[in-house]
Formats: structure tokens, C-alpha cells, sequence
């Protein structure tokens, strides 16, 4: 694949916006349009600029993430926000919430809902990301 | 409380012990069945009232954790720690590298839990749960010395009976919720005429027959215990001669108050156990090897404990409960002593050896005692036992047909277990050793001694001991099984009476068969044998494979149109076929009531573009064309208020549209070139088909509501219960929490099949070569090659 200047500027100045709009979806996500889901389909949009500006190898250089290996720790964050209810409720899955009132800032609300959207970020990211990586890896070894 | 200790304390130690594999603690391990036996002899035997313990578990499914400890729950759980213990000594001496031990007690173990869960459990899924625990740790442990070809197959071949017995357990056992509405066995003893009553007592009968005749080796599904042999000894003494192969036996007495009394209960176990029980005697005397011979003899022995729960008396549930007894003791004991003889001779064919009792006469005491036992020779346990049984036979409450077929079936078999008691003991210990032979033997190590002394001394001491010790044991296990308060009181000598009588018939026929059994066994052994093995072969090895293969080729050829075709076509069929036979209506005056001119306006576009697609002369144009499409689709989305969903649907579009790109780099660039006008027109006749049946679900779903939608319950609730605004994050992150994870796992197993697909080809096939170029994909046939269509299929289903 040939890669121009023009579009590697582009996505230098796209990514970091779009991961931060990324995670500002997931994070609004319980009271807004949002959630874990889109904002990890956002994020590996992301990633999929960054493979198909610079190529599979190099983004695997600079990003240094195991995408294969970072959705089992998504999966780990979901059944852990899934324990959370457990531990504290006795049922699986049930959602807890954490409400501590910060002095002058207002009120922050975590909960182990959000604890699982995060999760549910990790894995939509990695698995979009790792499987368009391994099909650019094939595309880069057949141009090769 | 307890009672769960006393169930999962074995496999508590089982998880230690794999945490810490040293074989001295494997060593340390016969404590724990020890103690579980000690306390149930201390404090459950003569106890009037039944220990329970309850966990709930899946509370809306009607499955808990619950246990109880009944005379027959009690008499088993005394079986399986006390053996357990001596087994588990037993295996101290046997094996010989450490890492087998390890292994050997990890295993043992776990079954040993699983087996004293079936008897206490009063859940009955709980009951299939662990009863296919067992079958799963009996194929680890036929399975030990998997580098052995035999072994491989007698494991695959015991699990395939048994676990496919589970399955059948499984469907009577979700039949009797059906009929009565509990698991519960307690629960089903407070109104026991519910499963007879209900239209359903056939079926669940069968079922739970088919799974106890798997497990307890009833012909003709016996013959996968002969291969179990293929186990380390204690494996077989404990497993497939004390405790696991008595489950199936175990079932039918614990089910017996709520199904027994009809005739089909009565012929089935009796005829089926009768079968069994004459069956395997005789053919159990033709053998050579000793583990085969007690394999065999032991099939027999469960045929007779099968065929006197038919009728449904007092007697035949004192012969039960001392037959199950008398076997462990005796049958385990015969068992050790093969070990021991294999140990020191290193064969097992009675043909090569004799003359063992001068070398190994600790061993030679043991067997004797065992084998005198097993012919029912007074003053020993297998005597009381064989008195009940014939008593048990000679009821007078069974129909004419079975009164006399019964006590006869049992003299014959009776008098084939002597011969081959006598057999197994003289050939091995007193008969002289072939002059060719080369035996070294010498006395087992003391550990490998314990066990089979200890037994003799149960078989031995035991019929001395019936007032103080047994008669206690019994009744309860006869009140158990009947479920009427009973009090037994057994005696080693009754006078002169019809059971004495049979077995005096019963022993000198024997003693007779014996002293002529050269010829007797030459003859036995040129009959020609039924033997289910060659149908079992064919069916899984031939029939099963085949039928796979045939239908495997057929409909995952390799292409994903095809697959789609067939997906779409079946779709097409089911759907149009429930509509037209249950004359499901479409419309109400409702449906039409929404319409909006701009939103058809709007599908209209959808509708050029869907053409548009099919005239698209390259594949980029054409997946560039459907990826409007969705964007559009995704405002139609917005327009109805559905921005999460709107958003989604457009990511996914791009996302969908790159990874096709990427995808298309490995296809050829035109695709119409080489179909034919009956292809497409087949192709859109099924597209047409497809999209109107889905017109016509959405219509039927419109115009029948079952239901308040559910929807409603969610708006109103996400505040409250969800404590946020947007009802659709809600629902995926809390509400359907559950089901979100099942999803994002999903999604990592196909992330995982893409990324092996892509990464692991077949060796020989060149990187990057196997998505041709010049033609599109031919037909292929062959499993082995990897259909290369189907990475494409594991995308779209992934992105």
C-alpha cells in the first residue's frame, strides 16, 4: 500500500482527537448517547487510520499493545464489575454505585456499570483492531 | 452443614494436592476418606433422623445444592470412604513413579466427591451432575496410561456408554419436573404417586433405565467395563468393581418409591437383570485374564442386584442392600489381589501362572476369603448375602412367569459364580506353575497388603457381627429404599428352608462345573459370542463419521454464498411455513396508522441503492453502494429517535467498509464474469424471499402482541433501578448485563478464529498464495484443506 504525506498528516492530527472523543463517549454513555460499545468501535476507527496510514508493523512498533491479549483483560474488567455485585449484593452482575460529593466540583457517580462499560471498551477496541491488523498483515505480505 | 464437608472434602484435598504435587502428600490423602468414613460409622449409623444441608444454587431454575443422608445414601457413603481409604493406601505401594500417584489420587479424589455427591444428593439435576463427574473422571482413570493404544480406546469407548446413559438420565430427569414441578427428592417423596399418575411414567422410566443400565453395565450395554480393565488396578478395584459401576443400581433404588410397581418396571429389571446375571457368569469362566474374568463376574453380580429391585419387596431390598455390601468387600478384595499377583508376576493370564500361595501368602489368605465369600460360603458375608437373595427370588408376590424363572436364573448364575470364585483362587495360588514359566514372585509391600486383609476381615468378621453392626445399617437402608419404617434383623443360620436348599443346589452344581472345567471352558470358549462391541464400532467409528463427512461435504463446501443460500433458504421456509400453517394474520388497522410520507420517501433511496448494488460492475463499488446504504439506515435511525443506535450503525458501517477493502485485496476484482442468468435468478429470487420475510415478521409482530412490550418497563425503570438517562446503555450495561457479556465473549472467540485462520495456515501452502488470483474458489471436498471463504464469513460476522 502506498501511503501519502498529505493523509499521515491527517491522521497524526485526527488520532488523539478521536481518542479522547472516544473515551468521552464512554464515559457519558450511562445518561447521554454513548457507551462502551460505540466508543470503542470510535477508538479502533482509530486504529484503522493509524494501520492504513502507516501500516500494520509500525503501529505495532509505536502503540506496543497486544491487541490479542489486552480483550482478555477487558473481559477480566467485566467479570470483575460482574463480582462487584456479587461480593457486595450477592448477585452477579448487579450494579453498585459509588456517589462521593467532591468539595466544589460537584458530584462524582462511579459504579461498577461504568466499571463494566469500560470493559466492554477494551474488548470492542482490541477485537476490531486486532482483526483488521492481521488482515493488513496479510495485504502487506502479498504486496511484498 | 456437614454434609457438604463430607461431600467436598475429598475434592478439596484433590485441589491441594494438585496445587502441591509431592507424593507424600499423596500419601497423607487415605485421611480424609478415613475420617469421612469414621464419622458416618460414629454418628449416622442407627441415627434416627436424616441429615440434610441446602445452598441454593440456580434458585429459578429449581436447582440447589441440597444434600441428605438416608440409610441407602449412608450405606453407599460407608462403601466409597472405606474403600476409598484402602484404595488410596493401596495406590501408596502400586505406583511406581511419584508424578502416577500424583495423578492417580488427584483423579480418585474428585471421583470420590462426585460418587458421594450422587448418593446424598436430594436435588436430581444436582444428582446428573455429579453422576457425569464420575464418567468423566472413569475416562481419565481407564485413560491412565494413555500412551497405551488399548487404553485410549477402553476410555473413549466407557465414556461414550456411559456419559451417552447420562444424557438419557438427563431427559428423565427433566421429565420429572415436567410431570410433578420439582427436582426435588424430598419434595417428590411427600406425594410419591406423582410420576405414576402423570401420562409422562413411561418415558421417564425408560430414560432413567437407559441411564442406569449404561452405568451399571446391564447387557447388552455391558461391554464397556471389560475395556475399563484397561484402568490401573486400584482404578478398577474402586471404580469399576466397588462404587461407580453400584451407581446405576444405586439409581434404581433411590428411585424405586416413586416409579416401581407397574409391569413395566417389574420385567424390565428383572428380565434384563436376569440376562445379565447368567450372561456374565458364563461368559466371565471363559476367560484368560484375571482382571476380565472379575470384570465379567462383576457384570453378573450387577445384573442380579438390577433384577431383584423388579419386584418391589421387602426381601429384595435386604438382598440389595447386603448384596451391594457383601460384592464391595469381597469383589475389591479380588481385585487388590490381582494387582498384587500382576505386581509380582507382571501377567495377568491364569494360564501363566500358578502356584502362588507359597510366595505370597498374606495375598493367597486375603483371596481365599474373598472368593469363598464371592461362592457364598458359609460362615462368610457373601453367604448372608446370597440367603437374601434367594429368599428375594422366591417371592411370592411375583407373577407366575417370573416365580419360576427367577429362583432358576439365580441358581444357574449363583452356581457359575462358584465356579469361577473357585477358578480364580486355585488357578492363580494352588494349582502348579506352567513348567515354561519363568516367575520371580514375591509378597506385595506391606501397603499394597492393608487393603485386601482389611476386606477379608469386613467378609469374615461382619456375619458375627450382624446383630450390633448390620442389622442397624440394613434396616435403615431397607427403610431408605422402601420408604416404610422397617426393622431387619438377619441371621447366619435359619434352619433347613427353600433359600438354604438353593444354595446347597447352587454350590455343588458349581463345586461339579469346576472339577470339569477344562472342557468346559474349551467349549465355552469355541461358542460363538454376541458381542455389541462390532455394533458399537460400526456406529461410532462407521456409521456416525460417514453420515458426518457426507453431510459436512455437502453443506460446507467453502464457499460463504453457498452457506448463505442455505441459511436464507431455510430461513425463507421455516418462516413462511409457520405463517401459512398457523394462519398468523399481518396486519391490523394499527400498522398503517404511523405511515409518514417522508419516511417513505426515504426508503425509496434505500430501495435504489439495494438495486443499485446488484449492477455495481466491481466489488469496491458494490460494497461502497451498501455502505451508504447502512449510513442511510442509520438516519432512519436518528429520525425515530435512536441516536445511540444511529451512531453504532454508522461506526460499524466504516469500520465494516475497511475491513472489506482489506478483505478484497485477496479476491479477484470483477465477480459477475462466470454465472450464468439461472444463478442470478435463483440469487434474487432467494434475496427477495429473504427481504420480504422479514416484511412479513416485522408485520406479524406488529399486528400480534403477545405481550406489554418490555420496553416500557425499561424507560420507566432507568432512572430508578439504572440511576441514568440513556435506556439504551442501561439495558446493555445493567438490565441485560449478562447477556452484553455473553456478546463481548463472542466477539473475542471470533476476534480469536480470524487471528488463527489468518496467522496458522496448512503447512505447504504458500503465504498469501491460496486466495486464487485467476478463478473463483472451486468446489472443495476434502476436510482437511482450510475453505478459504470462510475467513471472510468469520468477518462479517465479527465486525
Amino acid at each position: 500500500m502506498t501511503r501519502s504525506v498529505f493523509f499521515r498528516f491527517v491522521v497524526r492530527v485526527m488520532l488523539p482527537v478521536l481518542f479522547i472523543f472516544s473515551l468521552m463517549l464512554m464515559l457519558r454513555g450511562h445518561n447521554e448517547a454513548g457507551g462502551g460499545f460505540i466508543g470503542g468501535l470510535v477508538a479502533s476507527s482509530g486504529v484503522i487510520l493509524m494501520t492504513l496510514a502507516y501500516g500494520p508493523d509500525e503501529v505495532r512498533q509505536r502503540l506496543k499493545i497486544d491487541f490479542l491479549r489486552l480483550m482478555f483483560f477487558g473481559l477480566l474488567i467485566v467479570i470483575l464489575a460482574g463480582l462487584v455485585g456479587l461480593i457486595i449484593e450477592g448477585e452477579f452482575l448487579a450494579a453498585e454505585w459509588w456517589k462521593p460529593v467532591l468539595q466544589g466540583i460537584g458530584q462524582l457517580e462511579l459504579g461498577s456499570p461504568l466499571l463494566f462499560d469500560m470493559g466492554v471498551y477494551i474488548i470492542v477496541l482490541s477485537v476490531t483492531s486486532s482483526i483488521v491488523m492481521s488482515m493488513a498483515d496479510e495485504g502487506e505480505r502479498m504486496d511484498d | 452443614m456437614l454434609l457438604f464437608g463430607i461431600v467436598f472434602a475429598p475434592a478439596v484435598a484433590a485441589l491441594v494436592l494438585a496445587l502441591v504435587p509431592r507424593s507424600w502428600l499423596a500419601r497423607l490423602t487415605p485421611i480424609v476418606p478415613a475420617a469421612i468414613f469414621l464419622w458416618l460409622a460414629a454418628t449416622q449409623v442407627g441415627a434416627s433422623e436424616i441429615a440434610t444441608a441446602q445452598l441454593s444454587w440456580f434458585p429459578s431454575l429449581g436447582v440447589s445444592l441440597s444434600f441428605f443422608m438416608d440409610g441407602l445414601g449412608l450405606l453407599f457413603a460407608l462403601i466409597i470412604s472405606g474403600i476409598g481409604t484402602l484404595v488410596l493406601i493401596y495406590a501408596g505401594g502400586y505406583f511406581e513413579k511419584p508424578a502416577d500417584l500424583v495423578r492417580f489420587t488427584i483423579y480418585t479424589l474428585i471421583f470420590m466427591t462426585a460418587m458421594l455427591g450422587i448418593v446424598t444428593s436430594s436435588n436430581l439435576v444436582l444428582l446428573f451432575v455429579f453422576w457425569e463427574i464420575t464418567s468423566l473422571t472413569s475416562y481419565l482413570l481407564i485413560g491412565f496410561n494413555h500412551e497405551n493404544a488399548d487404553a485410549r480406546e477402553g476410555a473413549r469407548r466407557a465414556l461414550l456408554i456411559t456419559a451417552g446413559g447420562g444424557l438419557a438420565l438427563l431427559a428423565g430427569v427433566l421429565l420429572i419436573g415436567v410431570a410433578s414441578g420439582t427436582f426435588d427428592f424430598l419434595t417428590l417423596l411427600t406425594n410419591p404417586n406423582v410420576l405414576r399418575e402423570s401420562g409422562l411414567y413411561t418415558p421417564i422410566a425408560l430414560l432413567i433405565f437407559a441411564g442406569a443400565f449404561s452405568k451399571s453395565a446391564q447387557w447388552p450395554l455391558h461391554f464397556w467395563l471389560p475395556g475399563a480393565m484397561e484402568a490401573p488396578t486400584p482404578a478398577s478395584t474402586y471404580l469399576h468393581s466397588a462404587t461407580m459401576v453400584k451407581a446405576g443400581v444405586f439409581l434404581l433404588a433411590r428411585i424405586s418409591p416413586l416409579l416401581n410397581g407397574s409391569d413395566l418396571w417389574l420385567y424390565t429389571l428383572t428380565i434384563i437383570g436376569l440376562i445379565t446375571f447368567v450372561y456374565g457368569a458364563v461368559i466371565a469362566l471363559r476367560q484368560t485374564d484375571l482382571k476380565a474374568i472379575l470384570a465379567y463376574s462383576t457384570v453378573s453380580w450387577l445384573g442380579i442386584l438390577v433384577a431383584v429391585q423388579g419386584a418391589a419387596s421387602e426381601y429384595a431390598a435386604v438382598a440389595l442392600a447386603v448384596g451391594v455390601l457383601a460384592h464391595a468387600l469381597y469383589k475389591a478384595a479380588l481385585f487388590l489381589m490381582v494387582g498384587n499377583v500382576d505386581h509380582a508376576t507382571h501377567t495377568r493370564l491364569i494360564d501363566r501362572i500358578g502356584g502362588l500361595a507359597r510366595p505370597m501368602p498374606v495375598t493367597f489368605a486375603a483371596a481365599l476369603v474373598a472368593a469363598l465369600s464371592m461362592a457364598g460360603i458359609p460362615p462368610l458375608l457373601g453367604f448372608v448375602s446370597k440367603e437374601t437373595l434367594n429368599a428375594a427370588a422366591l417371592y411370592d408376590g411375583l407373577p407366575s412367569l417370573l416365580a419360576t424363572l427367577l429362583p432358576v436364573g439365580v441358581v444357574i448364575g449363583a452356581a457359575f459364580t462358584v465356579t469361577v470364585a473357585f477358578r480364580v483362587v486355585y488357578d492363580t495360588f494352588i494349582k502348579r506353575a506352567p513348567a515354561d514359566s519363568d516367575l520371580h514372585p514375591h509378597e506385595a509391600n506391606p501397603a499394597m497388603l492393608v487393603g485386601p486383609a482389611i476386606l477379608g476381615m469386613f467378609s469374615l468378621g461382619l456375619p458375627f457381627l450382624l446383630a450390633p453392626v448390620l442389622d442397624p445399617l440394613i434396616s435403615q437402608t431397607v427403610t431408605a429404599i422402601r420408604q416404610t419404617p422397617t426393622s431387619i434383623h438377619l441371621h447366619l443360620f435359619e434352619g433347613v428352608n427353600t433359600p438354604l436348599i438353593m444354595s446347597i443346589i447352587a454350590v455343588s452344581v458349581g463345586v461339579l462345573l469346576f472339577i470339569m472345567r477344562r472342557p468346559l471352558i474349551r467349549l465355552l470358549q469355541r461358542m460363538p459370542e454376541f458381542d455389541p462391541t462390532g455394533i458399537y464400532q460400526w456406529l461410532f467409528f462407521k456409521a456416525l463419521p460417514d453420515f458426518a463427512n457426507a453431510l459436512t461435504i455437502r453443506l460446507q463446501n467453502g464457499r460463504l454464498h453457498y452457506y448463505m443460500m442455505i441459511v436464507f433458504a431455510s430461513f425463507i421456509t421455516l418462516i413462511s411455513g409457520i405463517i401459512l400453517l398457523a394462519r398468523i394474520s399481518l396486519l391490523n388497522g394499527d400498522v398503517l396508522a404511523d405511515f409518514e410520507w417522508r419516511i417513505a420517501v426515504f426508503c425509496l433511496f434505500i430501495i435504489i441503492g439495494a438495486v443499485g448494488t446488484i449492477f455495481a460492475p466491481t466489488r469496491l463499488s458494490a460494497i461502497m453502494i451498501a455502505g451508504i446504504e447502512g449510513s442511510l439506515l442509520s438516519l432512519l435511525f436518528a429520525i425515530y429517535g435512536a441516536p445511540d443506535l444511529a451512531f453504532t450503525q454508522m461506526m460499524i458501517e466504516v469500520v465494516t467498509l475497511v475491513l472489506f477493502v482489506l478483505a478484497f485485496h485477496f479476491l479477484p476484482d470483477a465477480f459477475t464474469g462466470s454465472k450464468g442468468r439461472a444463478a442470478r435468478a435463483l440469487d434474487f429470487a432467494i434475496a427477495l424471499g429473504m427481504g420480504a420475510m422479514v416484511t412479513v415478521l416485522i408485520l406479524a409482530a406488529q399486528a400480534n402482541p403477545v405481550a406489554e412490550p418490555i420496553s416500557d418497563w425499561y424507560i420507566e425503570n432507568a432512572e430508578s433501578l439504572g440511576q441514568g438517562h440513556n435506556v439504551v446503555n442501561i439495558l446493555l450495561v445493567d438490565f441485560r448485563g449478562l447477556d452484553t457479556m455473553g456478546e463481548v465473549t463472542v466477539l473475542i472467540v471470533a476476534a480469536i478464529g480470524v487471528t488463527a485462520l489468518l496467522r496458522f495456515r496448512p503447512s505447504g501452502q504458500p503465504r498469501g498464495q491460496y486466495y486464487a488470483k485467476e478463478a473463483p474458489a472451486p468446489l472443495q471436498t476434502e476436510l482437511a484443506s482450510e475453505n478459504d471463504d470462510d475467513d471472510e464469513g468469520s468477518e462479517g460476522k465479527s465486525s
